[in-house]
């Protein structure tokens, strides 16, 4: 017995030696710098997704995209309600001969002092015209005329500039900062502190322009919590007043919990099937026929998903258009309800039988299908792609899926078209109805990214349509060919399987105060936010 | 021993020389063009001339050869290149991530010994009793524990039901715990065995067997004789270790988004950001090789008799 | 007295476990009716009953269902990777050992290589580039796995080798191969099995983790790592969705190392630590 309660003392003696020595690694290692953060009056902590800035060459957009901390702003704005409204330009006109003339507002400060002109606007518009443009247009197109005065040249009849220029890509820098170090903007905050995949901060400009939108907190500090259901419980246990993006299919429990509210604003974005079509080869070419498309498109219970998988926080989509973006064309299309009596109907016109195991078959080869996510991100987007791959099973459409959790990895394997469909979100960035057919399904997109048309073709008179939007100056025409292209693109050829419109979320502490969502999250403000 | 120390250096240049080719080889392992994949996340157009532009500034149209010699000539200057995804230099992202996962990797080597030393001298000063099997019995529950899911469970517990403490990321002292603690008890019950063992081992020896005879307390014999020999075969299985600790840090790192390489490495796998999976494949086997190079030299220094053999 | 009657309690106390979930794997489909993949996006996140004894996921699956079959997938790429590892490792040993010379040199510098590599992250990387699948997840295991049991068998092979029944059997002209099947390979397969055993565990961890990093079994496979990582988003939600697939990867692990540690004492006293 003496034996134990001795050797139990220098158990502990020897614990505490190790203790002190893990204390001493500790101090070493540089701690104690991060205290706890605390909330010194004007503070907001915001949790967001992954760190996606791009740090290096014209791709650079630190605090500016995706992430939009209201660092910089553009020449002209797009508010919640969807309008373009002046911003850091005062007017526009379209001069002629695909020419823009924008005049800029006066007396607008950078951070640094410097009052904003035509040079650091032609700067920074060429930027991204350099990297990634949502115009046709060069460096060269952009021509300062005066002080406050810049000229803008398509090199073809496309008219849909001011819209693009809402973009937050578009930011307006001072030559004088770094857009990936040190972006020096006009916005209502001003870069403070980043920390890759940790920390962003930024702290009130006191010299900011615009009185009716400064900004209501001294500080805000963007935490990146990469995992949805950390950012929820972070949220839970106050370490972050607020996040954004808020999981969809967690919003409704979230919504429950006390003294936590989310808010949403008009679905912006959606959630849709791509087709393949073009230049497929067998086995991966059984969706060229339409009748396979459409029976797809019937095999899919939209109410369900919106209603069970995301408790509201989603709409029933018949385009890829939400009525927010213009409600015309949702209104124009007839889209697909669920109904598998049609599925039936049309498979059997296909060719197709029911085998004894329930499933479709043709030549004694079942009906799979070979189903790609990865933009976004397989971990964001799930469990989506496996309910529709159980909705199309239940019809007895085999499914098999491919899942990425990253987006480059996603259109590398896209690109060996060894599939049949993709499941895809997007978000309407922009108030223009030809972004998303002109961005991704048209071949007269040869300037941008639009790298899905070689796989996800409609056909030559959606592109006409497409064209038409583009170049139109008249409001209606480009009204009427966005509900023709749409009509198209679903009911005539469907090309595409639309499933949900789907909301912007932020989720926040009741004591946050003056929560406005912008339907497009890369267009979010958070200068009207206190607590 | 020069003669030892010299075949071994040997040996551990054939190993650094096949660790720089197969790190170099994972980037033509996989498929899809790497100028496209960098072009594609510049989000610049992909044109025939483009792609062959990317091509020529990465040098992949040069034979293998010579780019295995260009990547490792500018590899041994630390130039890994940049990153596809953010374009950064590949060492300014390692070294930014280093010192969250080395202080990571501090607290839980530490918590794993605080754990280990006291169960393992436990068990072997009262080796085959209860108290010894046991400890046994914890050190294998301990093992077979799937840290992600011990990760899950304490968030569950300490964060989402307590409330105690933070989940998320980097920071203050409270933040290293959870992670901290999940990674420990994944490496304690191999510490705790092995200190079992050596300790064991050491208490049959004839000089501790004279020192009680001479009337020592049994804590003294312990402390004073046993202990300090008997640590020796532990701190050099630290070698061993090493790879254990390390492959957790990626799992650990991933549940509780701790911002260090192992969280970088699965996201550059997951990118197929091949410079940074390369330079990090590259620099953690060079760790490990190291590592093992001088456990197995200090071996040879505590042990004469593999000096003949070598 | 008391460590062996511990021991070998635990060992069948682990090997009765591992029959069960393996009869639980095998003979599903007459332990619950119910199909793993068979959804009801009505009956999300219910909690354990009488109906579902370890309640519903979030499509509305039954668990226990998905358990009892996911069991084949995540032991079947145990065992399948195993398989591999043993045939690799045990194939390049008794080559390198029976035959000595440049070979021998050339594969045990090829072990020492992938002995460097902290094998987990390396399976990562191998698997992240060949894309992801429970498939390849096998292949990586594997490709970075039989490294050690080469190195085991040839050490083994090189002590058989100064056994007079081998030395005689070699002196009297017997082919290499016919010694190797004859006298070698009778005396390593029980260490080798043993080795397995002990290893198993970590085999299946380093699988599960694998899955639960993203790069293993696609949906709807209800592997369970995977199943792991599934429950991930709803974790405050419905807790009981991550714990089942947790316990199971854990039991089955430590019935492996149960299983293991009682038969450790069988092994030949050098291979001990």
């Amino acid at each position: 017995m003496r034996r134990l309660r001795s050797s139990w003392k220098w158990v502990v003696r020897v614990s505490g030696a190790l203790f002190l020595v893990l204390v001493g690694l500790l101090s070493l290692s540089g701690l104690e710098r991060t205290a706890a953060v605390g909330h010194p009056g004007g503070e907001l902590v915001i949790g967001v997704a992954k760190d996606q800035y791009r740090l290096e060459g014209d791709a650079a957009a630190l605090g500016v995209y995706p992430l939009n901390a209201n660092i910089t702003e553009t020449l002209v704005r797009l508010t919640p309600d969807f309008q373009i409204v002046p911003w850091l330009a005062t007017s526009w006109e379209y001069v002629g001969e695909n020419t823009w003339r924008f005049t800029l507002r006066q007396g607008v400060k950078f951070h640094n002092g410097d009052e904003m002109d035509a040079e650091a606007v032609k700067w920074s518009l060429a930027k991204q015209q350099r990297f990634q443009p949502l115009f046709p247009a060069g460096e060269e197109d952009i021509r300062v005329v005066d002080k406050y005065t810049i000229e803008i040249t398509t090199r073809w009849d496309f008219r849909r500039v001011v819209e693009a220029l809402t973009h937050p890509s578009y930011a307006i820098y001072s030559p004088k900062g770094d857009p990936g170090r040190n972006p020096i903007g006009t916005g209502p905050y001003r870069l403070v502190e980043y920390r890759q995949n940790e920390t962003l901060v930024v702290e009130r400009f006191a010299d900011y322009w615009n009185p009716e939108a400064a900004a209501r907190m001294d500080r805000l500090v963007f935490r990146f919590i990469p995992d949805g259901s950390t950012r929820i419980l972070a949220l839970q246990a106050g370490q972050v007043d607020l996040i954004t993006p808020v999981p969809r299919e967690n919003a409704a429990a979230l919504a429950g919990q006390p003294g936590i509210t989310v808010y949403q604003a008009p679905a912006n974005a959606y959630y849709a099937l791509y087709f393949a079509t073009k230049d497929q080869v067998p086995p991966y070419d059984t969706l060229t026929d339409p009748r396979v498309r459409k029976a797809i498109n019937y095999a899919i219970d939209r109410e369900t998903i919106v209603e069970q998988i995301y408790s509201g926080f989603a709409e029933v989509a018949k385009t890829l258009t939400p009525p927010a973006v213009l409600p015309e064309v949702d209104a124009g299309v007839e889209g697909f309800a669920f109904d598998p009596g049609r599925v039936a109907e049309l498979l059997t016109e296909a060719g197709y039988t029911r085998g004894a195991d329930g499933f479709w078959q043709k030549d004694g080869e079942p009906l799979s299908l070979t189903l790609v996510s990865g933009f976004p991100p397989a971990s964001i987007i799930k469990p989506l792609p496996e309910v529709i791959q159980a909705m199309l099973e239940d019809q007895g459409i085999r499914v098999r899926l491919v899942e990425f959790d990253d987006i480059g990895a996603y259109y590398d394997y896209v690109d060996t078209g060894e599939l049949h469909m993709v499941i895809e979100s997007g978000s309407w960035n922009m108030p223009d109805p030809s972004f998303i057919p002109f961005g991704l399904f048209c071949s007269c997109n040869t300037e941008g990214e639009a790298i899905l048309y070689k796989r996800f073709w409609i056909n030559e008179a959606f592109e006409q349509e497409v064209m038409r939007m583009v170049a139109a100056e008249d409001r209606a025409e480009v009204v009427e060919a966005a509900v023709r292209a749409a009509q198209i693109m679903v009911d005539e050829f469907t090309g595409v399987g639309p499933i949900a419109y789907i909301p912007n979320l932020i989720a926040a502490r009741d004591e946050v105060q003056g929560v406005v969502v912008h339907p497009a999250a890369v267009h979010q403000r958070w200068t009207g936010m206190g607590k | 021993m020069l003669s030892y120390l010299a075949s071994r250096l040997v040996q551990l240049g054939f190993v650094l020389f096949a660790i720089t080719v197969l790190s170099f080889a994972l980037l033509h392992l996989a498929p899809g063009d790497p100028a496209q994949i960098l072009l594609r996340n510049q989000g610049a157009l992909l044109t025939q001339t483009s792609i062959q532009q990317m091509r020529a500034e990465l040098g992949l149209d040069q034979p293998l050869p010579v780019q295995y010699l260009r990547w490792l000539q500018a590899a041994l200057r630390l130039d890994f290149g940049v990153s596809f995804r953010t374009g950064q230099p590949v060492s300014e992202l390692l070294l930014g991530r280093l010192g969250a996962t080395v202080e990571l990797a501090a607290v839980a080597l530490g918590l794993a010994l605080l754990i280990a030393v006291p169960l393992g001298i436990f068990a072997a000063v009262y080796q085959n009793t209860l108290v010894d099997h046991l400890g046994r019995l914890a050190a294998l529950v301990g093992a077979s524990m799937p840290s992600f899911w011990l990760g899950l469970l304490l968030i569950y517990l300490f964060a989402v039901r307590l409330g105690w403490l933070p989940v998320l990321g980097r920071g203050s002292l409270a933040h290293l715990v959870l992670p901290g603690l999940t990674l420990a008890l994944s490496l304690a019950p191999v510490y705790m065995r092995l200190i079992r063992a050596s300790l064991c081992d050491v208490l049959r020896e004839d000089y501790i067997q004279t020192a009680r005879a001479k009337g020592a307390s049994e804590r003294r014999v312990i402390l004073r004789h046993g202990l300090r020999t008997a640590l020796i075969p532990v701190v050099t299985l630290f070698g061993m270790t090493l790879a254990h600790l390390l492959g957790g840090t990626v799992v650990v790192e991933t549940i509780f988004a701790w911002p260090g390489i192992g969280q970088l490495a699965v996201e550059a796998i997951l990118n197929r950001d091949f410079p940074v999976v390369q330079a990090f494949v590259l620099l953690l086997s060079l760790a490990f090789a190291l590592a093992n190079l001088a456990v197995d030299l200090s071996y040879a220094l505590l042990d004469p008799r593999i000096r003949v053999e070598g | 007295m008391w460590g062996r009657l511990v021991r070998d309690r635990l060992a069948l106390l682990g090997l009765l476990v591992l029959g069960a979930i393996g009869a639980g794997a095998l003979f599903a489909p007459w332990i619950t009716d119910r199909d793993p993949l068979d959804t009801n996006f009505l009956r999300r996140f219910e909690p354990p009953s009488r109906e579902h004894p370890l309640g519903t996921d979030q499509l509305g699956r039954d668990l226990l269902a998905r358990l009892l079959y996911g069991a084949r997938y995540t032991l079947g790429t145990g065992l399948g990777a195993m398989g591999l590892i043993l045939l690799v490792g045990t194939a390049v040993g008794l080559v390198s050992g029976l035959l000595g010379g440049r070979l021998d040199a050339l594969l045990m510098r090829m072990v020492d290589v992938l002995l460097a590599f902290p094998s987990l992250i390396l399976a990562l990387a191998i698997v992240g580039m060949l894309g992801p699948s429970l498939t390849n997840v096998l292949i990586g295991i594997a490709a970075v796995g039989w490294a050690s049991y080469a190195r085991v068998v040839r050490g083994l092979v090189l002590s058989l080798r100064e056994r007079e029944f081998v030395e005689a059997a070699l002196a009297l002209g017997a082919g290499r191969l016919w010694v190797a099947r004859r006298h070698v390979l009778p005396h390593v397969l029980p260490t080798v099995a043993v080795l397995a055993s002990l290893d198993m565990g970590n085999l299946l961890l380093a699988i599960s983790a694998l899955s639960f990093l993203g790069v293993g079994a696609q949906a709807p496979t209800p592997e369970w790592g995977r199943m792991l990582n599934d429950a991930r988003p709803f974790l405050w939600q419905a807790p009981h969705l991550m714990l089942f697939p947790g316990l199971a990867i854990f039991l089955v692990v430590l019935a492996f190392n149960f299983l293991g540690d009682g038969l450790r004492d069988l092994l030949d006293p050098r291979l001990r630590r």
